[in-house]
């Protein structure tokens, strides 16, 4: 079996936890403002992991 | 009535088990001898599943010839029976294996069965919604209307009103809600549709379980699909997407199931027939099914060993065109049906209602288009888009990370999970770039779940080590209470609903649209065969005979060009007009109904928020030019009056 560190465990415990958040927080609230704002939070979060997966490939 | 009708879609449901036995047995190759070696609840799924696809066929030609009535149908359910009777020493391994599957759970931890109890009872809520829950939407429009309307009438036409152009698509369950209705009611026809959830789940099950899932990711794909929107939503609103998806799903199933004596052609009817079943109910499938299906095939070819690379496509060559046969077969009751009632076997492709501009659809703005593209898989989950129909279970988002928990696997092209997965990305793909603005889980629900599989298998990574880390462990099962909690949340009114119903004290209209209470006051009031003129969308609650004699789509359009409009509708013969203030509120101003409750020619009858039922007042005796007539018990036929 594969060692998984106790920060990589705990990233994994806190990605579940915050989309099983979200996930209520829509289903809630289909209408509301956190349904209406999620796609623009994932485009963020992709326009940061592109910017710094494209830095990291640069420096190298 | 809610015993008879409960009893009676079971019993439904087992004719079309029984006709799924004599369908085997008509097969090449054996297939009835394949289908006794899989797992007991697979092939009780593929004889369901199978079977439905033979009763509805059967259906569609008693209904072209007119004979959907309960004799017919009770015939064709003995029909079915008897091959219950017949094929029982050779389907008694099922209720064995079954039992001794369940036996099975007895030593999972006490957190998986937990898991496995939620799912249950998830499973058993849905059905509980399905009995008692009236169509609502699209159903409520169209699919469980037509239904009403063949279950009256006994026969399969194209449907009245403004969906007249709509009736050329598949109709995979319209007559099996038509057959139940006319046996008994609309709370039977829905209920069958839980049964065919059922079959999708078990053959989701039976995927993971060819993709080397254990019992534990087995669990978790049909916990996965049971936290699903897009699947658990249409168990329950009258409409009729799960049936592709069950017959996408055994086309699958048996595209990967293992082979038997070396005979690697041998499933190829049974994924023809179920693939030609599932695009035939509904076209969109074509786009996303088509291409995962064709990975599947043809991995499975150029990965066999003894042969050349050359041989090895051309095999792959045969057993596509071996599949497109089987496909076009399954495809015959509905060519013979356009045929009969557009002398366009092929419409709304080639031929047909010229209104087709359903088939090429952009639903959204370059903009939001591009934002929908760019934020899968997340929109498939989290999307709360207009016509979306709900989405795909948290659970694929929040378990996506442990898949690279996985350990690596061997020879990547022999691993039947590997073939899945592409294949499921290759008919997604193929979705977002041919129709890029449609998100919509269920217009390519099968291919989609194809996914399931990898997904649980990365949960069930988590719990096959003890050594697995107990953190994770934790957070895949709170992962599953989130996700049981938000499908469950949607159940919510669904006990007082059913014991309401259940004890007889149930409202007409619990938890029905705002079109039920008018429609039905009208049918309290209306005469047999008055015409209605129904400027709306949801016209389920009408009574059957004014269903019938309804306005047609060429009356609608002499309506919008004529500035006689009262002079028009007593022309035509209308006794009422339904308008829905929301949809059509020109109209009503056009009629000057809309600040006014009644004018000279018109009387109000109801007034709702949202609906006005209207008389339209006799003008010049004699004036009406068109009626509507009982040719028989049940069936009306508008027509001209003679003078």
């Amino acid at each position: 079996m594969r060692w998984i560190s106790m920060v990589a465990r705990l990233a994994l415990v806190a990605w579940m936890g915050a989309s099983a958040f979200l996930f209520f927080l829509v289903t809630l609230s289909p209408d509301g403002p956190i349904a209406a704002a999620m796609p623009e939070f994932v485009l963020q979060l992709r326009t940061v992991a592109f910017n710094f997966f494209y830095s990291k490939s640069s420096l190298s | 009535m809610p015993l008879p009708a409960f009893f009676l879609t079971l019993i439904y449901g087992a004719a079309c088990l029984g006709a799924g036995y004599w369908a085997c047995r008509l097969l090449p190759n054996g297939q009835w001898r394949d289908l006794a070696t899989a797992p007991g609840v697979t092939a009780l799924a593929t004889l369901f599943i199978l079977g439905m696809s033979l009763v509805a066929a059967m259906l569609t030609l008693i209904g072209l010839a007119g004979w959907l009535r309960p004799a017919p149908i009770v015939a064709l359910m003995l029909a079915g029976l008897s091959g219950l009777v017949i094929g029982r020493r050779a389907l008694a391994f099922m209720p064995t294996a079954f039992m001794s599957w369940l036996r099975g759970w007895h030593e999972a931890p006490a957190a998986i069965r937990a898991v496995g109890l939620a799912t249950v009872l998830i499973a058993i809520g849905c059905g509980a919604a399905a009995f008692v829950l009236p169509p609502l939407g699209d159903a409520e429009a169209f699919y469980v209307t037509y239904a009403k309307i063949m279950a009256s009438s006994g026969r399969l036409e194209p449907m009245p009103g403004g969906y007249a152009y709509f009736s050329t698509i598949g109709l995979p369950g319209e007559l099996h809600f038509a057959a139940l209705m006319a046996l008994q009611d609309t709370h039977a026809a829905k209920l069958f549709v839980w049964l065919v959830a059922l079959a999708a789940a078990a053959l989701l099950a039976a995927i993971a379980g060819a993709c080397g899932l254990g019992r534990n990711g087995r669990l978790f794909s049909v916990a996965i699909l049971f936290s699903s929107a897009t699947f658990t939503h249409y168990i329950s609103d009258g409409k009729v997407d799960l049936f592709s998806a069950a017959f996408g799903l055994a086309a699958f199933f048996w595209a990967v199931a293992p082979e038997k004596d070396g005979n690697a052609r041998s499933y190829l009817p049974l994924v023809g027939l179920f693939a030609g079943a599932a695009t035939a109910a509904k076209f969109s499938y074509v786009l996303a099914f088509g291409p995962a299906l064709a990975v599947l095939l043809v991995w499975r070819c150029l990965n066999e060993e003894n042969s050349t690379a050359p041989e090895r496509w051309k095999e792959s060559a045969v057993r596509l065109a071996q599949v497109a046969f089987w496909s076009s077969v399954a495809w015959i009751p509905h060519l013979i049906k356009n045929a009969a009632l557009f002398g366009a076997p092929f419409a709304p492709f080639i031929g047909g209602p010229q209104d087709a501009n359903w088939l090429h659809q952009v639903w959204f703005s370059p903009e939001v288009t591009r934002r929908i593209v760019l934020t899968y898989p997340f929109a498939l989950v989290f999307g709360r888009y207009p016509m979306q129909g709900g989405g795909l279970s948290l659970l694929m988002i929040a378990f996506l990370p442990l898949v690279f928990l996985l350990p690596k696997a061997g020879k990547l092209k022999k691993s039947v999970l590997a073939s899945v997965s592409i294949a499921a990305l290759a008919g997604t793909v193929a979705w977002v770039i041919m129709r890029p603005s449609v998100i919509a889980p269920r217009y390519l629900l099968a291919t989609l779940l194809l996914f399931v599989p990898l997904i649980a298998k990365a949960a069930e990574n988590t719990w096959e080590d003890d050594r697995f880390p107990w953190l994770l462990r934790l957070g895949t099962l709170g992962a599953f209470a989130a996700a049981f909690a938000a499908a469950a949340y949607h159940l919510l009114p669904i006990p007082g609903a059913a014991l309401a119903y259940l004890n007889g004290r149930s409202p007409p209209c619990a938890l029905a649209s705002e079109y039920c209470a008018p429609l039905q006051e009208l049918g309290r009031i209306a005469m047999p065969g008055d015409r209605v003129f129904l400027a709306g969308y949801y016209s389920y609650w009408l009574r059957p005979d004014l269903l019938q004699c309804r306005d047609l789509p060429a009356d609608a359009r002499a309506l919008e060009a004529t500035s006689s409009k009262i002079d028009l509708l007593r022309e035509r013969g209308f006794r009422y007009v339904v308008i829905d203030h929301a949809s059509h509120e020109a109209l009503a101003q056009r009629l000057g109904i809309a600040d006014a409750d009644s004018t000279g020619a018109l009387r109000q009858i109801v007034r709702t928020p949202g609906l006005s039922v209207l008389e339209v007042l006799p003008g010049i005796p004699g004036h009406a030019e068109v009626g509507c007539r009982e040719v028989r018990s049940g069936e009306w036929k508008i027509e001209a009056l003679r003078r």
